[in-house]
């Protein structure tokens, strides 16, 4: 198959050839990696990337002889080869439960996984976890590997060793289990470390810090780093090569600024457009790439990319396998495109997929979505093409319009019951003291790390829970203002129709036991003024199954016959079929992968303009906020501590909290990687059920002062126009966005420019 | 993960179920051998070849018969079903009698046999047994041999299925009752209701168990009926038995009342009532029935013990547990081992059950694969 030669191996201490991974199943062969070549080099870092089933964690797995039956490594061949000295081993050969592999496990390949907490035993210390690591490797004594084993804890970055050694995993946070997990894996002093999306579960925040660990260590050590993500933001922060996986093959293999720069195969371009870029333009449509991932045992015809590529040329590219193609020193695309056949007929007049040097490369990613906004057939470009400046005018103009919702000063507590009568011993204080105004039409983002609170913010508005104080105004212009908050029982019905929730997970939120209709149908029968049973409930429910992008047949389907995407258009579907006004959307794309969050986006997008609908858009993913949100609140703790059109707090962040959020966010673009002038938060969100006094923040501030940051509690307050803050010293701080020169410069148009004097600095 | 096949689009979850169950062949046979064991408790009149009263004195520990096809003994090939018949000696000295198959004598069968007369569901007025001896005033048959005082242990065996298969699920359905509604109330509501149900739940759980029933079913008047010691030793079965399940239905709904679909559905606007059984309940009910199924072994046997000790029914009721009674006596087992048979009968349904409900447990989950 790969007839040409592989890049030179010469610094390679992994080479993976023509491996095949197949699971042999009831119902046939599921090939879940099938022909893949890669190599990585001592002290560089491998990326690979791809939508999730592409077989990129099989193909890790494969390495270390972790695949369990009914699947195997087929054929091909794993050269190991850590001591350039020495002869390699082919790992492929070796019995997975055998001493040799069991030698490299561990000691020679260090794994780290994407659950942090799930990968470390609870019954054990970490320290006895770590200490077991380095003793099976190594022949320290029990005094000597504890030495080691906190010195390990130390080199992760872990605060207080000593005392964290005794720990228990779920004493620890996330982001500390994740460092313990990296402390095991690389006790051995490994020469490859192979990381599986170690960073997708935790916060930005600690993710940004776990990625500035990994490279420092491997800085130290020398060693080489294979790391598997589907975040193209992580791939331009950490790698040097680029692999791009799609359905057990490699399809593009290059440097990450090639990647970026210039990326060749179609299902690379299409990843990298599907991003919402943090400083891209907003509310334009993403390209979103047709459909989804199929099953590796409906693996299409010819290039299994062909069915969702808009370059695939008919009777080629639906026939034969595509060879792989040489386009410059280290440098392969799996596509007909770059065969020297059709280059020289030139088809490449039909597809946007253009060889290299044609792609534009100055803004990757954002430049290329506004060409061609309705790459999804049957969507038609809305009317979200409004510019960034049409929207902040929409919003600001109608300052006399009264808002859908106002939020005062809601509080919830969740009391800790405790002790033998279960009394309540203390309470959590998961929303602190929040208000927040949402205009009828805009889309009001909320961010901040998990356990701040935000989506409690917005089950107390749905009114899924009852918020301990405060209270919910809610104004449609039919009912004078009602106070959400103090209804209780069937007083609430005529309101659950106006006020709906998308839910993040997509599996949990369906009732697997009902059919669609079932499960759309249910607000219908249950609210005042829906239909009744007998009367046009299937019609309903088949209309708004179309909205959303669903065949009507589908609803005598049950859940189980839908993907993660379509199930989200499902909830979707759900919240909006009782023709609400506000909808909260409780990270309702963040369960799902770039392309299909890309579609989703989108399928929003269009419900908003078609049915006039207000967003409470809840989110930890600020590119996502930043594509979709007219203004944006920022939580920490339970309380807001910043709040202003999406622009202003993109551009010009005034809580030092924001700034930092906004710095740890990976860029896709690989040209700005590197440390100038981030912000790297110390420590973890701290304890909501005991919050540090005075600025709720303060012990995490790189800017706190003096005492009264410690003593007293800052206030939301308006600085200018609608840009409010919780700092007592937003006034003196220079919180310039790092690098973000040129994003500026292209933000900032129009009436921003008179608002804010500072961007024209 | 999987994309799922086309057939499974819109097929509904106990559709999706049964075909996870029809993979498990160990349940798949028990499920086969439950459905003939309860047929065969349901037609116990037409199936015995003999009632419960019909005592053969003089046949006292009769061994088993072997059932013939074909007679070669006269050189030619004799097609047709017979048993042999017995020759009986008995000791000068010690009055013990021994049986010794008599080849010479040849008790012709055939099916829907002549016999006593019977009301079949206390209906239909017939004489037909499935089969038995071709001659109704010859010699009596005994298939797995006679107890000591003469009665059929295999038309025994089969009358006393009735009770014994039956208490099970009677008892299973009452506990069943108990449970979800006092588990379903404890988990949905939680608070104090679930504190007060969870001590009552382990207040029960600390009562030792053999002394509950014995001291219990010694409470049960002597002069009731069979039919009346029958409903109150289930009841006193099931007193016991309810507490696990009502465990089971409280955690399923604690679990179940954090899942995004209920606050949906509650966001929905449905009340309480509807939330609780019309979208909690369906999605674990076959977890209940797996669970349920695999209780029923444990009444059977509840019920096996207790007669045996002679506390739960006694004779004239016939069920397996008094069949067992009668092979306490080690003498009598030297002499008589088939009368150990109920208990293999016990076995068989047990072990059923069980495989069964590994299937439906396996199977109850049709979303994990």
């Amino acid at each position: 198959m790969s007839e040409e030669p592989m890049s030179s191996a010469a610094g390679a201490v992994l080479a993976i050839e023509d491996l095949r991974t197949h699971f042999h199943t009831r119902d046939g062969v599921v090939k879940a990696v099938d022909g893949v070549d890669l190599e990585v080099s001592a002290g560089t870092t491998l990326c690979v990337v791809g939508e999730s089933g592409c077989g990129k964690s099989m193909m890790a797995r494969s390495v270390l002889g972790l695949i369990e039956p009914p699947g195997r490594v087929q054929s091909g061949a794993i050269w190991w080869q850590p001591d350039r000295g020495r002869e390699g081993t082919n790992l492929a050969t070796l019995d997975p439960h055998g001493e040799r592999l069991r030698r490299v496990r561990g000691a020679e390949i260090g794994m780290v996984f994407q659950e942090p907490i799930a990968a470390l035993s609870p019954m054990y210390t970490v320290g006895a976890q770590l200490v077991e690591a380095i003793r099976l490797h190594t022949d320290l004594s029990m005094g000597e590997a504890k030495d080691r084993a906190i010195a390990e804890l130390t080199r992760v970055g872990i605060p207080r060793p000593e005392k964290r050694f005794d720990a228990y995993p779920f004493q620890l946070s996330g982001g500390m289990c994740q460092r313990v997990m990296i402390a095991i894996a690389l006790c051995c002093d490994p020469a490859l470390l192979i990381a599986d999306e170690p960073t997708t579960a935790l916060d930005v925040t600690t993710q940004a810090r776990i990625l500035d660990l990994l490279g420092e260590l491997q800085e130290q050590t020398g060693m080489a780093v294979m790391f598997i993500t589907h975040d193209m933001g992580v791939v331009a922060e950490i790698a040097d090569e680029v692999a791009v996986m799609y359905l057990g093959r490699i399809v593009e293999r290059a440097c990450v600024d090639d990647i970026f720069a210039s990326p060749a195969h179609p299902y690379t371009q299409a990843l990298l457009e599907s991003i919402p870029s943090i400083d891209g333009h907003r509310k334009s449509r993403l390209a979103a790439i047709e459909g989804l991932v199929p099953h590796p045992s409906d693996r299409p015809a010819g290039c299994p990319f062909h069915p969702r590529c808009r370059a695939a040329l008919p009777g080629l590219c639906d026939v034969e396998m595509p060879d792989r193609h040489q386009l410059g020193p280290d440098r392969l695309a799996a596509c007909h495109l770059y065969a020297p056949s059709v280059r020289e007929n030139g088809p490449l007049a039909t597809g946007r997929a253009e060889p290299v040097e044609a792609v534009s490369p100055t803004r990757p990613g954002s430049a290329v979505p506004r060409k061609k906004p309705g790459s999804v057939p049957g969507q038609a470009p809305g009317p979200r093409e409004t510019t960034t400046a049409d929207v902040d005018s929409d919003v600001r103009a109608d300052a006399d319009v009264e808002p859908l919702l106002t939020v005062r000063d809601v509080r919830v507590h969740f009391p800790v019951k405790h002790g033998l009568l279960r009394r309540a011993a203390w309470e959590v204080k998961a929303v602190a003291g929040v208000s927040l105004e949402i205009m009828p039409g805009e889309t009001l983002g909320l961010v901040g790390e998990s356990g701040c609170g935000k989506s409690t913010l917005g089950r107390a508005i749905v009114r899924a829970l009852e918020p301990t104080e405060g209270a919910i105004w809610y104004r449609d212009g039919e009912t004078g203002p009602v106070d959400l908050a103090r209804l209780r029982g069937r007083e609430l019905q005529p309101y659950r129709g106006k006020v709906r929730m998308i839910f993040q997970d997509p599996f949990g939120s369906l009732n697997p036991r009902k059919t669609l209709l079932q499960i759309i149908g249910e607000p219908l029968r249950r609210l005042p003024d829906g239909v009744r049973p007998d009367s046009s409930l299937p019609d309903r429910v088949a209309e708004m199954l179309r909205a959303v992008g669903l065949r009507p047949e589908y609803m005598w389907r049950y859940p189980h016959a839908f993907s993660g995407g379509e199930r989200q258009r499902i909830n979707i579907a759900r919240a909006l079929i009782t023709q609400p006004r506000l909808v909260i959307a409780d990270e309702a794309v963040s369960a799902l992968d770039v392309s299909i969050r890309a579609q989703i986006l989108n399928l929003l997008g269009d419900l908003q303009a078609e049915m006039d609908l207000t967003y409470l858009f809840i989110s930890h993913d600020l590119s996502v906020v930043q594509h979709v949100c007219d203004r944006v609140a920022v939580m920490h703790l339970g309380s807001i501590v910043e709040q202003a059109g999406t622009d202003r707090l993109f551009a010009e962040p005034r809580h030092p909290y924001t700034a930092a959020l906004l710095s740890a966010v990976p860029v896709p673009d690989p040209r700005r990687r590197g440390g100038d002038g981030r912000i790297r938060l110390d420590g973890e969100l701290p304890d909501s059920s005991d919050p540090p006094a005075g600025c709720g923040f303060h012990v995490r501030c790189p800017y706190r002062r003096e005492e009264r940051c410690m003593s007293e509690v800052p206030s939301l307050v308006s600085a200018s126009g609608d840009h409010g803050v919780a700092c007592h010293h937003a006034d003196e701080l220079d919180l310039q966005r790092p690098s973000s020169a040129e994003p500026r410069a292209r933000v900032s148009t129009g009436r921003d420019d008179g608002l804010v004097p500072s961007a024209e600095r | 993960m999987t994309q799922p096949h086309l057939a499974r689009h819109s097929a509904s979850p106990w559709r999706l179920v049964w075909w996870r169950f029809r993979r498990h062949r160990l349940a798949m046979a028990g499920a086969v051998v439950l459905a003939v064991a309860y047929l065969v408790a349901l037609f116990a009149e037409f199936v015995a070849p003999y009632s419960t009263e019909h005592q053969q004195v003089d046949h006292g520990g009769a061994p088993p018969q072997t059932v013939k096809v074909v007679d070669t003994s006269s050189g030619g090939w004799d097609w047709g079903l017979y048993v042999n018949g017995y020759t009986d000696h008995v000791d000068e000295e010690t009055l013990e009698i021994t049986y010794e198959v008599d080849h010479e004598q040849r008790i012709p069968l055939r099916f829907f046999a002549e016999g006593e007369p019977y009301k079949l569901f206390g209906l239909f007025e017939t004489d037909r047994h499935l089969i038995g001896p071709a001659d109704p005033d010859g010699p009596p048959v005994f298939f797995l041999g006679a107890t000591v005082n003469g009665y059929d242990l295999f038309s025994r065996i089969v009358h006393g299925s009735r009770v014994s298969l039956t208490i099970g699920l009677v008892g299973v359905a009452a506990s069943f009752l108990i449970g979800v509604v006092l588990g379903g109330i404890s988990g949905y509501f939680g608070g104090w209701v679930d504190t007060a149900i969870q001590r009552l739940i382990e207040f029960f759980m600390s009562i030792p168990t053999l002394p509950l029933w014995l001291g219990l079913a010694a409470a049960v008047p002597t002069d009731w009926g069979p039919m009346q010691r029958y409903f109150t030793i289930t009841v006193i079965l099931s007193v016991i038995a309810w507490t696990d399940l009502a465990r089971v239905v409280r955690g399923r709904f604690m679990a179940l009342r954090e899942e995004d679909f209920v606050t949906a559905t509650a966001l929905d606007g449905v009340g309480r009532p509807r939330l609780i059984f019309a979208h909690m309940l369906p999605s674990f009910t076959s977890h209940l029935i797996a669970s349920a199924t695999l209780a029923i072994p444990a009444m059977i046997l509840a019920e096996t013990a207790l007669s045996f000790l002679g506390l739960g029914l006694r004779a004239p009721a016939v069920s397996w547990g008094t069949l067992l009674e009668e092979a306490q006596n080690f003498a009598t087992l030297e002499a008589a081992p088939w009368l150990l048979l109920p208990g293999a009968a016990v076995v068989v349904i047990v072990l059923s059950f069980n495989f069964v409900g590994d299937g439906l447990r396996d199977a109850a989950d049709p979303y994990k694969s």
